[in-house]
């Protein structure tokens, strides 16, 4: 073979090698992190110490883009003087998801000063490979709720009002349990609780995907209509919705609007209610929480409302959920000094509401404690409160 | 606990299992939390892959046009240099050879970047959704998302003003994981 005719093989062959070799050998790289990929910052007079963090995470270059397996284990200890019920940790992703934002919230804690617990956290994040340096995940302290409803923290995402009101439930819900108990004793108690996971596993559920901004909508979707909610009313609720719609095409609702009244003496800064959507043949699923944030206030006597510009999307079992109808009714109250409300039992349990909605945190983690430990370690458990 | 191959959950991802098979799987995703990550993992995947065709830094378009000029050039090389009078011999001429290697290549890496891709709904901007593995949040190419652990039952929460949320019970307390969408 002549010279010529190598440069000749060689020009041809060797683009196409290398721009083969280019495109596959980013499929083969995989590895840890780099050190500093995770930035881990509680403040100084944190009432929690990270005592340790262990991270098994990888990434793996797929096309141009790098995925992220993050998997830490923290392990942190209260150091504060009070017991702890709850905690969040805000979990920020500059890079990915261009400041995707996400927190992992721990409630129904009883840690006593001293005692060390875990904390998991496990994400996936997809990037382009070419990025900027820098920490790929931040992990900081959002906020502490103490057994005296006491509260630390930046509060950056109302973590205190949702500790509290998961704290809140937490106490309605044992104390309910410890009145069966009282009234019936081990057996009765029993009943309720096999009530309760007989309950939550026939509870339907729906699968959501919410957008913001503009909605993407099907023509085949057929005709929007403007969908009026109806209201249960709790006799004790410091607040009540006075008008409620969302424009619904088939299984999408957008812009979903909220107005509600300060029916108490004190003001309030931010009401929850739980929105409820009926299928075609009659079932009732939750659809979402909608939010009246007002920082400033809504004095006694007067309304407020809410828009949201999203748009959210129900399916189930891989099935789009024609909506029917909506309900709601007033989940949560947060006045002006902090005091936060809840509905009472009592409320929940009158109509189907019990069937429909999700157990309380806590009345989840009963349950499942006499699932796995018996009828004697729940006995146990509500001994400790 | 017996659980599905990676192919398996990797079909039905994309929906392309037949209806026992993916039965049988959601079956075994209803308890495996191990399985339902990497479901999600192959779900996000599957959304980027398709995002990448519209990845401007790779330019197939490009690669795929120097390829063909390069082989063009090959051949009509081949055809300058190839001795007349040894035609049967010259069928295989290096020039020729590296012609048909490239040809080879090229098609290899035509089918490569060809290959058929699922369509997917077009997506508004940034969404947040249920995962069968946890909360994920998709903007354009780029993803994130927290994994459900060890939760036999989770029960999912979408917030109006753009977040979802998963609850499960962890061993003795209540993790929360949350996603928003800013």
């Amino acid at each position: 073979m002549s010279i010529s005719n190598w440069k000749i093989a060689a020009k041809t062959v060797l683009p196409i090698a290398f721009g083969l070799a280019g495109a596959l050998s980013s499929f083969a790289q995989d590895g840890p992190l780099p050190a500093g990929s995770v930035n881990i910052d509680f403040p100084g007079d944190s009432p929690l110490a990270l005592l340790k963090s262990a991270d098994e995470s990888h990434a793996s270059a797929r096309g141009a883009a790098l995925a992220i397996d993050l998997h830490l284990a923290l392990t942190l200890r209260n150091i504060g003087p009070n017991r702890i019920r709850g905690l969040v940790l805000r979990v920020i992703s500059q890079e990915a998801a261009l400041g995707g934002k996400g927190s992992v919230s721990l409630t129904s804690l009883n840690i006593p000063t001293g005692e060390s617990f875990p904390v998991h956290i496990d994400m996936q994040l997809m990037r382009p490979s070419q990025s900027a340096a820098g920490p790929l995940v931040e992990v900081t302290l959002d906020g502490v709720l103490f057994q005296n409803l006491a509260f630390y923290g930046p509060n950056r995402l109302g973590s205190q009002r949702a500790l509290t009101a998961a704290e809140m439930e937490a106490g309605r819900d044992r104390q309910y349990f410890k009145g069966v108990l009282a009234r019936g004793g081990p057996e009765a108690l029993r009943r309720e609780v096999l009530d309760s996971l007989t309950r939550q596993a026939a509870r339907p559920q729906l699968d959501v995907r919410v957008s913001r901004g503009h909605a993407v909508t099907s023509a085949a979707l057929g005709p929007e209509h403007t969908e009026q909610f109806a209201f249960l009313e709790f006799p004790d609720s410091p607040v009540e919705a006075v008008e409620g719609r969302a424009q619904v095409a088939f299984n999408q609702a957008r812009q979903p609007r909220i107005q509600v009244r300060n029916r108490s003496t004190e003001p309030v800064r931010y009401v929850e209610v739980r929105w409820l959507v009926r299928d075609s043949t009659g079932h009732e699923y939750v659809a979402a929480k909608l939010p009246v944030s007002v920082p400033e206030g809504i004095a006694p006597g007067q309304t407020a409302g809410d828009t949201e510009e999203t748009s959210l999307e129900f399916r189930r079992n891989n099935r789009p959920v024609e909506i029917r109808g909506a309900v709601g009714f007033v989940s949560q109250v947060q006045f002006s000094n902090g005091r936060v409300w809840v509905p009472a039992r009592r409320d929940l349990d009158s109509g189907t509401l019990l069937d429909v909605l999700p157990p309380s945190a806590e009345e989840e983690r009963l349950t499942n404690l006499y699932r796995r430990n018996g009828l004697d370690a729940l006995l146990q458990e509500l001994k400790k409160y | 606990m017996k659980h599905p191959d990676q192919a398996t959950l990797a079909l039905h991802a994309g929906g392309d299992l037949g209806k026992f098979a993916a039965w049988r799987t959601e079956r075994h995703l209803a308890c495996c939390a191990q399985c339902r990550q990497e479901l999600a993992a192959y779900e996000i995947t599957r959304e980027h892959l398709a995002a990448l065709h519209s990845l401007p830094g790779l330019a197939w378009g490009r690669l795929a046009s120097e390829m063909r000029a390069n082989i063009r050039l090959g051949l009509t090389a081949g055809e300058c240099v190839a001795p007349v009078s040894r035609r049967g011999w010259a069928l295989w001429t290096p020039a020729r050879l590296a012609a048909c290697a490239a040809a080879l290549a090229l098609a290899a890496a035509a089918v490569w970047i060809e290959r058929p891709v699922p369509v997917l709904a077009p997506t508004a901007g940034i969404v947040v959704e249920t995962t069968a593995g946890g909360v994920r949040l998709t903007r354009g190419g780029q993803a994130m998302g927290l994994l459900n652990r060890g939760g036999e039952s989770v029960t999912y929460t979408a917030g109006a003003q753009g977040s979802v949320e998963a609850r499960y019970v962890d061993t003795n307390y209540v993790t929360v994981n949350q996603v928003d969408v800013d």
